[in-house]
């Protein structure tokens, strides 16, 4: 009892985040460190509003991209480099948490998330903190210009009408790229290294990662490639970030057939040195205020069915009824072998 | 006890502390070295991967990164041939300096190159198999240039003359005469020519498209990426099968005839020719200097105007991807460290070396690192240092061991021959004149041990630096060094993360030329050759 | 005059590399003749030579060979024979390839050259030397092969610059006797270069002191 007590008079009274092995209270003066992908964004005045409430500092490590992210942490599991992990999405999820890379949490607010959502996956290991649907997107206005009638489905990419037109990311370094392969692996089932095999034939180029394929391959970008594999809510982001005036409607549409549905998670890292400051990070990214500053940073949609949509969202992001999904222990299962297989087919 | 070893006629007593300095090395390597590589065909030999070894798709990138390095070969020789036939027979104003310049793209970190071509030339040429094969030539030049060189400059000009008279034409005199007396040297250079380009990994990650690959790029992206240990392991062991075989192959073909004199570039008579000359040197000078200066130039700019900004975010701390100005002290001490660590650890060998076979034994297993590419290490030592029962990962350790790895057979590579070759004497005088075995063995060697060792610890630090396999493989997310960091901003798009990667480029130019710079003065005002 | 087709005549040729050595040459030697030039060392000798056969450009003056003016002549276009101070045969190739060189350069097929070799290694007096290795040779051997190499492509000159200079006493009186015998029975004017008057007046027809 006084050794406790001395110890929090100590820990108190240092800027450094004391261990122990019984749980305790997160400390103002403390910092506690977010690695996140490189997609993470949210507004400066809500980034510092966790500092207001609790008076811990939020450092945010860059992870580079999901892939690479999560396969350091399942390298450094036990000995992480931070105290929260997100980003880690329903593709890559599974593998991490077996890995032991998480220490359990249930978020106070876990019941407000949509219901659909948790029944992907029902764990305390992680929490769901947004989702979206990974889909092929068209460049409208240069199919106009070509007068060339857009693809309709996913079997319609291996057309040769369709010839040298499509960029897909890595899948073992991008997130949205391993979303786009599981989607073929759930449509075609055993017969999806033929699929990815035609996709090769029609000259389907692979970039490294979303950024690159969106922003320096994807036709609006000054790119050659007018399909991109990229997120039902990029048509929005297109409206929101245009110079000048904003046009009525975005140029570019989503491909409805093959989309699959990404969910993004936050976990506290198992070993982190200051678990108490993850724990309440994690209560704060679930928080209605940052719910709904995602949308609008990170152009996907909030975990919590109470957070409101801004209206260029509403007006503009595609509905998706029917994504594709594969349950995440058998990804775990089959995600190394589906990995080397795409590496074979597509040369890399 | 002490006793009495060496070749030259008065035998110098051998002290008692070098009858045990090979202890360390060789405890060094042992756990760094050995064991990591027995580890990694640990996890091969265990059977289910050892179907990793026979995987056809793995076979298929060892012949594609063969023809890739064939070709990188052939277009050196044929590019580094001439340069070098102009830099070492012909006498021109700054013929000194262009050589120097020749030589900088060969120490300069790989991901440094590859971006700073990539820069020069993207419009050109796309990043893929071309410019890697650029990339190559570019940085290989200067081997072709040295190993060549040097026999070049012992083969007697007047037999070109000789031929002339007889009636061969400049042209057929080369072929006939100078070229099949380079050959053994044009044999040599070949070999480490594609030796690095076979390995190659800093240039296949920044000039590649992803689907130029060499076994090297396929074990980083095996370990760090598809965290398939076994498969990189397989990736491994083969790679170090196929540069033990070239090595082994050139070590058998190469004559040991060393030539007398060395002849002098002379002015070129002709003024026609002259002419000639100069311009090709200036050309030469032109597309060795355009990278880097295109470099410097990226750093000042943005959208086509003059900037400090990227400078300014460099200093100041962090951006997105994680604080530059940290990566840059953490290489720098990185560096040091290895400068440190490897200068000792190979000092220690190579004099071990001179006094008994234990010591030349262990000098030996210290050149092994160079058949065993710099991602191999890295994995090895993760696998066997990274994780449970010795973890180590936290302690910062792993990168400066690496490194140290990557390093020891330079510092042995050059302090070895400088210590054979330096005669006993002035021992043998101290000794006369009552000196103890250990005083009068160092005043012997000890002049040339102290140079070797910091111009090789400098070597070292340069090397650490730019040095990329081994740091992809161990790097953690939060703490990159700075050439992974460079790679990693060069995944993002957008101006700063150019801009910035462009200023870290400058940093390491900046360093290694100096660090480089110093050697060379260092090593030519005391007349070794490094 | 007699037999103005065979002949090497120097016209106010000015030899050097920047600036003149000496004053404008006027020398003439007719076929089967042997010029001597007699001096000490740095006076220009070897220069002289080396213009004549084309490696170092003239500052002045004309050469003329056989009526022809080749003075503006590459080095392979003359066909003007040296034989240096030292042997310089090529260490990659055997006795005979060192002989039938100058011969292969003229187009003729390998055979008929190494055939051609083997007559004038015969000449030289080294008949089975052909598939030796230059390595193997003697000062005195590797000399006369050279002397062998230099005339196996006809050439219409021959220059010697002290060739006998690095061989002992004996051995340089017999080659040298030897080699005017050669060059006299093969008809073409030749130079000969020394600082030694005693080889000198052995072998040369007429001597010029430099």
């Amino acid at each position: 009892m006084i050794v406790r007590l001395l110890g929090v008079v100590l820990c108190g009274t240092s800027l450094l985040a004391c261990t122990s092995s019984a749980p305790q209270t997160a400390e103002p003066g403390s910092t506690v460190r977010l690695l996140a992908h490189e997609s993470f964004l949210l507004s400066d005045e809500v980034l510092a509003s966790f500092t207001e409430q609790t008076g811990i500092e939020v450092q945010v490590l860059a992870g580079g991209d999901a892939g690479s992210m999560v396969a350091g942490a399942i390298l450094a599991a036990g000995a992480p480099t931070a105290d929260v992990l997100f980003g880690a999405d329903n593709t890559l999820v599974q593998k991490a948490i077996d890995a032991g890379v998480f220490e359990p949490y249930q978020a106070t607010d876990r019941g407000a998330i949509s219901p659909a959502i948790t029944a992907y996956l029902d764990t305390d290991a992680v929490t769901p903190i947004d989702y979206g649907d990974v889909c092929v997107n068209i460049d409208d206005a240069w199919f106009e210009r070509e007068g060339i009638t857009p693809p309709a489905s996913l079997d319609d990419l291996t057309d040769p009408r369709f010839r040298d037109l499509l960029v897909v990311q890595d899948p073992a370094t991008s997130s949205p790229g391993l979303a786009f392969l599981l989607a073929t692996i759930s449509r075609f089932g055993d017969t999806w290294p033929d699929y990815w095999a035609a996709l090769r034939e029609n000259g389907v180029k692979v970039s490294g990662s979303w950024t690159d394929a969106y922003y320096s391959d994807f036709t609006p970008a000054g790119g050659e490639r007018p399909l991109v594999v990229s997120y039902a809510t990029s048509p929005p982001a297109e409206i929101v970030f245009a110079e000048g005036t904003p046009p009525d409607k975005p140029s570019t549409s989503v491909l409805t057939d093959g989309c699959y549905r990404q969910i993004e998670y936050a976990g506290v890292l198992a070993g982190a040195e200051n678990p108490a400051g993850a724990r309440l990070l994690i209560d704060w990214l679930l928080s209605k205020e940052v719910q709904e500053d995602i949308p609008m940073n990170m152009f996907v949609f909030p975990a919590r069915s109470d957070a409101q949509l801004p209206q260029v969202f509403t007006d503009f992001a595609a509905q998706v009824d029917n994504p594709e999904q594969i349950p995440a222990d058998e990804i775990a299962t089959n995600l190394d072998e589906w990995l080397a297989r795409w590496g074979e087919i597509l040369g890399r | 006890m002490a006793g009495p070893v060496g070749r030259d006629p008065g035998a110098l007593t051998v002290p008692v502390a070098l009858r045990y300095a090979w202890l360390l090395p060789a405890a060094f390597l042992t756990l760094f070295l050995l064991v990591p590589i027995a580890v990694l065909i640990g996890v091969v030999a265990d059977s289910a991967s050892l179907t990793g070894l026979v995987d056809p798709g793995l076979w298929r990138v060892a012949a594609l990164a063969t023809a890739q390095a064939l070709v990188s070969v052939l277009l050196t020789l044929v590019i580094g041939i001439p340069v070098t036939g102009l830099l070492y027979r012909c006498d021109f104003p700054g013929r000194r300096g262009l050589l120097a310049l020749a030589t900088v793209p060969f120490v300069l970190p790989t991901v440094v190159v590859a971006l700073a071509l990539r820069t020069l030339l993207g419009d050109v040429v796309p990043q893929g198999l071309g410019l890697v094969l650029i990339a190559h030539v570019y940085v290989n030049l200067a081997v072709v240039i040295r190993i060549v060189g040097a026999r070049w400059s012992r083969v007697d000009p007047r037999t070109v003359a000789v031929a002339r008279t007889l009636g061969a034409s400049p042209l057929t005199a080369l072929r006939t005469v100078t070229l099949p007396a380079l050959r053994s040297s044009i044999g040599a250079a070949a070999a480490v020519v594609f030796v690095f380009s076979f390995t190659s990994l800093g240039i296949i990650a920044v000039a590649g498209d992803g689907t130029v690959r060499t076994l090297e790029s396929v074990i980083v992206r095996r370990t760090a990426v598809l965290l398939d240990f076994p498969g990189a392991a397989a990736a491994a062991v083969l790679q170090v099968l196929v540069v033990t075989l070239v090595i082994v192959v050139t070590v058998r073909m190469r004559s040991a005839r060393t030539v007398g004199r060395t002849w002098n570039p002379r002015p070129v008579a002709r003024r026609r020719m002259r002419f000639g000359i100069h311009a090709s040197a200036i050309a030469v000078g032109v597309l060795l200097i355009a990278p880097l200066a295109t470099m410097a130039l990226a750093s000042v700019r943005v959208d086509g105007e003059w900037t400090i900004t990227w400078w300014s975010d460099l200093l100041s701390g962090s951006i997105g991807v994680g604080s530059p100005r940290n990566a840059l002290v953490r290489s720098l001490g990185i560096a040091l460290a290895t400068g440190i660590l490897a200068s000792v650890i190979g000092g220690l060998a190579a004099a071990s070396a001179l006094a008994h076979r234990a010591g030349r034994t262990v000098a030996g297993i210290g050149l092994l690192p160079l058949g065993v590419s710099a991602a191999t290490l890295g994995v090895g030592t993760l696998l066997a240092f990274g994780r449970d029962p010795v973890d180590l990962r936290a302690t910062g350790l792993l990168i400066p061991i690496a490194h140290a790895l990557v390093a020891v057979p330079l510092v042995i590579a050059v302090a070895a021959p400088a210590l054979t070759a330096t005669s006993n004497q002035r021992g043998l005088v101290a000794a006369t004149l009552g000196a103890r075995p250990l005083r009068a063995w160092w005043t012997c060697y000890g002049p040339v041990l102290r140079l070797v060792m910091i111009a090789a610890g400098g070597l070292a630090a340069a090397v650490s630096l730019g040095e990329f396999g081994a740091a992809s493989v161990l790097a953690r997310a939060d703490s990159p060094t700075v050439p992974v960091l460079i790679e990693r901003l060069l995944g993002r798009p957008g101006d700063a993360s150019f801009g910035i990667a462009a200023c870290l480029s400058v940093v390491l130019m900046a360093v290694t030329l100096v660090l480089v710079g110093l050697i060379d003065r260092l090593g030519r005002r005391q007349g070794v050759a490094t | 005059m007699s037999d103005v087709s065979s002949e090497l005549t120097l016209d106010n040729l000015i030899i050097g590399y920047t600036a003149p050595l000496r004053d404008p040459i006027n020398v003439q030697v007719h076929s089967g003749r042997i010029l001597g030039i007699l001096g000490p060392s740095g006076c220009g000798k070897s220069t002289l030579l080396s213009t004549i056969a084309g490696i170092v450009p003239a500052l002045g003056g004309e050469v003329f060979l056989d009526g022809e003016r080749i003075t503006d002549l590459r080095i392979d276009e003359r066909r003007v024979g040296v034989v240096f101070q030292e042997p310089l045969l090529f260490d990659h190739l055997s006795v005979a390839d060192n002989v039938a060189y100058g011969l292969r350069r003229q187009g003729v097929p390998r055979s008929q050259a190494r055939a051609r070799a083997r007559e004038l290694l015969t000449w030289i007096g080294l008949p089975d030397f052909d598939e030796r290795s230059v390595t193997t040779l003697s000062g005195g051997q590797a000399q006369r092969i050279a002397l062998a190499r230099a005339v196996a492509p006809a050439p219409r000159a021959l220059l010697l610059d002290e060739p006998f200079s690095a061989l002992d006493a004996p051995l340089r009186r017999r080659l040298a006797l030897e080699t005017r015998e050669r060059i006299e029975s093969l008809g073409i004017p030749a130079i000969h270069v020394t600082h030694d008057p005693e080889e000198a007046a052995l072998i040369c027809s007429e001597i010029l002191s430099w």
